[in-house]
């Protein structure tokens, strides 16, 4: 199976067009509004549609075969330290929100989370749907550790 | 079947391509003025993603997938909000013309 269960006729069939830093920037800029409108709104479950709006970028850029290299380039913007391995998802949750809130072990739950939608989830599935229905985000997280320990399921 | 049964569809449309860029319903309609309203099947492909990069640059456009996974291009939420804010303005002109 593919890394995020994208196939290659999906990848290979949009005209990529470059992705300039002032594109980086807006897209960046409105993932983190999305943060500020879901911190506003006091509900949690208004998580998800922060958790929402860093699966479609991270998951666009990984559709044009990108999404670690503007995963670094968008942490050279923000002066984020990244590292060798770097996880697209930590590092636009890393860019687009404050540290002060979240904290290392939020981020990597969120983003285990994330990877664990990516692999699993059907396009036309609403990522809180899909993530709700699996138990939650903790529970979307445990299991994408248990399953790198384990046998790869279905969907 | 004989080809010359449907004279009104010439088939030398038939080799240009499809649009590359999948694009939302109110940003082609965007991307069309941008190109002096000439249809996007028959524009120029550089020219329509010279002007995709440049709605992009400056927050109009943003990339997204579609249910089934494809890149497409769409409007963004502060483009509508404009567009959606220039309308109410005409409204109201129209309104106070009156």
């Amino acid at each position: 199976m593919s890394l995020y269960g994208l196939n290659e006729s999906h990848r290979s069939g949009s005209q990529k067009l470059p992705y300039s830093n002032r594109a980086l920037e807006c897209d960046l800029t409105r993932v983190r509004e999305t943060w500020r409108k879901s911190r506003r709104q006091h509900d949690r479950f208004s998580v998800y549609n922060f958790l929402a709006a860093v699966f479609d970028l991270v998951m666009v850029w990984h559709a044009e075969d990108h999404a670690i290299d503007r995963a670094k380039r968008a942490l050279r913007l923000k002066g984020r330290p990244g590292g060798d391995h770097i996880d697209p998802f930590a590092a636009v949750i890393r860019c687009t929100s404050p540290r002060k809130k979240v904290d290392a072990k939020a981020l990597s739950k969120w983003a285990h989370a994330l990877r664990f939608a990516a692999e699993y989830k059907a396009s036309s599935e609403p990522l809180e749907h899909f993530m709700r229905r699996r138990g939650g985000i903790n529970a979307c997280a445990a299991e994408l550790s248990r399953l790198s320990r384990t046998e790869i399921p279905t969907r | 079947m004989p080809v010359r049964a449907f004279p009104e569809f010439p088939t030398i449309n038939l080799k240009k391509e499809a649009m590359p860029f999948r694009m939302s319903r109110t940003l082609r309609f965007w991307v069309e003025v941008e190109c002096e309203g000439l249809d996007l099947r028959m524009a120029n492909n550089r020219e329509v993603a010279s002007i995709l990069r440049e709605f992009e640059g400056c927050g109009d456009a943003m990339r997204s997938l579609n249910m089934r996974g494809q890149v497409i291009w769409k409007a963004t939420r502060q483009m509508l909000d404009r567009l959606a804010d220039a309308e109410r303005e005409v409204e109201d002109e129209w309104a106070n013309e009156r």
